[in-house]
């Protein structure tokens, strides 16, 4: 199970950074190291938290729509999987019922506090959904509480998701064919935050630009460092 | 005569209040520990189940394609390839991967608002403990058993506390179609003993229905003028026996025979303070009973698919169920009774009764509701006291509707009748009872909540002045 949730998220990292970056000839990469800094992240179990999400927000101007790309997140044995899914703004994810029972898709916008039930349905049945708006959507069933998982909706096609595969074992991130610019770079965890908060870079023509980052608990992430 | 009346209302408190223990446990946790999954899942409010639990339970505690669902994975006792090998190899089977039991502890606080207590404030912290185990061997073996530590109060008036076991083992799909044809020997009726749309196990209130717990009042015993009475004690409650039972797309039934009424001291709790529930001294008198049920609507209990399936809806919840579940019960039996009047003379002789019952509940979006009615009848319950038979009903009316997933208003009425001859020295001919409970159930945590309720009785609150006009807070956890 959980190897493949692993596997969905970096097939899918991989088939985005794919998509986006196809005819960009000077564009650069971004790429660096993330460590867990005082504090633990729990690598297995359906409900694990060694999934980080690096995403890029240009500066000044809008990163494209990404209405082409499309993802799945499963049910199945009453677990969502994968337990952290990153779309690009505009994705479509089609959530599935992989179980005997009836499901329930639920979202709760994370910085919101918004809700949408966007239904109830069977066995084999799957629904569809547009991410229009970045941001976290903790995604629940009402009909199984334990249920959760995470849809990270970043504000472009520039993201990164990867696993730790141990709290102590720095993880390296990746996002390639980055149109030169300014961004601003930030982290998602599901219980840590970025170490110093979000952080500006400029990413030139044709180079790779280097940033390692520190997650760590929420009262130790505003200090700088 | 009011002293004769305090008596009575002792007697049946007495008995009624040790048959609070006799259903079902109030939920296993351990199936949550099993599946990793909420209370929510198979509970509407714990104890009563929604209908994913019901099926649940009735499937014999799997889930359509358990595989799938289990987190926890059972130990192999034989491989799989065993089977092919039979008569030369032992049939395999599995025990569950990890300890089967849970725990269950009830706390109440008893406030008697009319002053009819020795006691107005009663704490009964615990009032009870339960260590239950359920699961199964293998695919067509599922058990259940409990241990349940209680300790009663009654006002100040009748302090007292003991201890209740039930077990049962059965052995699923004999024969035809899964779950058609299913074979439950130990402590019959945990599940099906009563009407299935007003079992106790799914109770809302802090206590019982009142069908599960009267039974025929006995006289005063010096009023009689005797030494000892032992009449028909039978209630609807959980016995010792063998049943055969099965559950289809709509439909379930039970048939069972059983030990019948227990002839135990009346009114007291088993001597040993120890006790199998439905255990007494047997006799070849053995009792039969029936049940029907028929679900029209909503999720089908033996979970094959069909509609909703294949069509989106919002607005679900874990506890609705949109369903009409209509019931039958009945019950045949032959009690063994028995007078010694003060000269020593003993009289034995039979009384032979039945019960017959029809039963609604009306699950539609938040709110459920539910009626009941059942009418019996005693040939000769009093022996030589009385030639009289003695007809009852009993019928309540329930409805219960969430405000929240997490607060829940009930209300019940409730009514006893029963046509006690005028002609037994001792007896009070009118013990009739009318009840209200009214109350808010809290579900602090899917798997605590606390109850607060009130009770009053209309008619019959000299008989009951216990529970008359009592306010009772219960705070129970389960895990």
């Amino acid at each position: 199970m959980q190897a493949t949730s692993l596997a969905l998220g970096v097939a899918l990292t991989i088939c985005l950074a794919g998509t986006a970056g196809a005819a960009c000839l000077d564009c650069g990469t971004v790429a660096g190291s993330i460590s867990v800094e005082m504090a633990t992240v729990r690598t297995d179990g359906p409900k694990h938290d060694r999934d980080v999400v690096v995403m890029l927000d240009p500066v000044g101007s809008q990163a494209p729509v990404s209405d082409e790309i499309r993802a799945t997140m499963d049910q199945t044995g009453l677990v969502f999987l994968p337990h952290v899914l990153a779309v690009p703004r505009g994705a479509t994810v089609t959530f599935l019922n992989n179980d005997k029972e009836q499901h329930n898709v639920y979202f709760l916008d994370d910085r919101t506090g918004a809700t949408l039930d966007i239904g109830t349905w069977g066995p084999g049945v799957s629904v569809d959904h547009t991410f229009d708006t970045p941001g976290m959507i903790i995604t629940l069933c009402k009909l199984h509480l334990e249920m959760a998982s995470y849809v990270v909706v970043t504000p472009g096609p520039w993201f990164s998701q990867v696993a730790f595969q141990s709290s102590d074992t720095p993880v390296r991130f990746e996002i390639k064919d980055v149109p030169p610019g300014d961004y601003q770079l930030s982290v998602w965890h599901k219980k840590l935050k970025q170490k110093g908060g979000a952080v500006p870079i400029n990413v030139k023509p044709g180079t790779g630009t280097e940033v390692d980052i520190v997650i760590t608990k929420a009262k130790f992430a505003k200090l700088s460092g | 005569m009011k002293q004769s009346f305090r008596f009575v209302h002792l007697v049946i408190l007495g008995a009624g209040i040790l048959l609070f223990s006799a259903a079902e446990a109030f939920a296993i946790p351990t199936f949550a520990r099993r599946y990793a999954t909420s209370c929510a899942t198979c509970h509407v409010a714990y104890p009563r189940l929604n209908s994913v639990g019901e099926s649940f339970r009735l499937m014999g505690y799997q889930f359509p394609d358990d595989e799938r669902y289990r987190k926890v994975q059972p130990v192999e006792l034989g491989d799989e390839a065993y089977k092919r090998l039979w008569p030369k190899a032992l049939w395999p089977s599995h025990i569950p991967g990890r300890s089967p039991l849970s725990l269950i502890t009830r706390f109440m606080v008893e406030a008697d608002l009319d002053g009819t207590r020795n006691a107005n404030t009663t704490f009964l912290l615990p009032e009870e403990v339960e260590l239950v185990w359920a699961g199964n061997l293998g695919d067509n073996i599922s058990f259940y058993g409990d241990i349940i530590a209680l300790q009663k109060d009654f006002g100040g008036q009748d302090p007292d506390s003991w201890v209740t076991l039930k077990a049962w083992l059965q052995f699923q799909s004999l024969f035809g179609r899964d779950n058609a044809f299913n074979l439950r020997i130990g402590t019959v009726g945990t599940q099906t003993m009563g009407l299935f749309t007003a079992r106790d196990a799914n109770i809302y209130s802090t206590h019982f229905y009142t069908y599960t717990s009267w039974f025929l009042p006995p006289p005063n015993l010096e009023q009689a003028g005797l030494s000892e009475f032992r009449g028909n004690n039978f209630n609807i409650s959980p016995q010792q026996g063998i049943e055969l039972n099965g559950v289809g797309r709509r439909w379930f039934y039970a048939l069972g025979i059983a030990n019948g009424n227990m002839n135990e001291p009346f009114g007291s709790v088993p001597e040993s303070d120890i006790s199998f529930v439905g255990a007494g001294r047997n006799s070849d008198n053995k009792d039969l009973y029936g049940h029907l049920a028929y679900k029209i609507g909503g999720t089908p209990w033996d979970r094959s698919r069909e509609p909703p399936s294949d069509t989106l809806s919002t607005g679900a919840q874990f506890w609705r169920d949109d369903a009409l579940v209509l019931s039958l019960y009945g019950y045949s039996g032959t009690a063994d009774l028995k007078t010694v009047d003060l000269d020593g003379n003993v009289w034995e002789g039979e009384d032979d009764f039945w019960r017959l019952g029809v039963g609604f509940q009306h699950r539609i979006k938040d709110v459920h509701w539910s009626l009941l009615y059942i009418a019996g009848s005693d040939d000769d319950p009093y022996g030589n006291l009385s030639d009289q038979a003695v007809d009852n009903t009993t019928w309540h009316a329930e409805v219960l509707g969430f405000v929240y997933p997490w607060w829940i208003l009930y209300g019940r009425y409730e009514s006893l009748e029963m046509d006690l001859p005028d002609d037994v020295f001792g007896l009070n001919p009118n013990q009739d009872i009318d009840k209200v409970v009214a109350g808010t159930k809290l579900m602090i945590r899917p798997n605590i909540f606390c109850n607060v309720e009130y009770t009053f009785y209309p008619e019959g609150e000299e008989l009951w002045e216990g529970l008359d006009q009592t306010l009772f807070l219960l705070l129970s956890v389960a895990f």
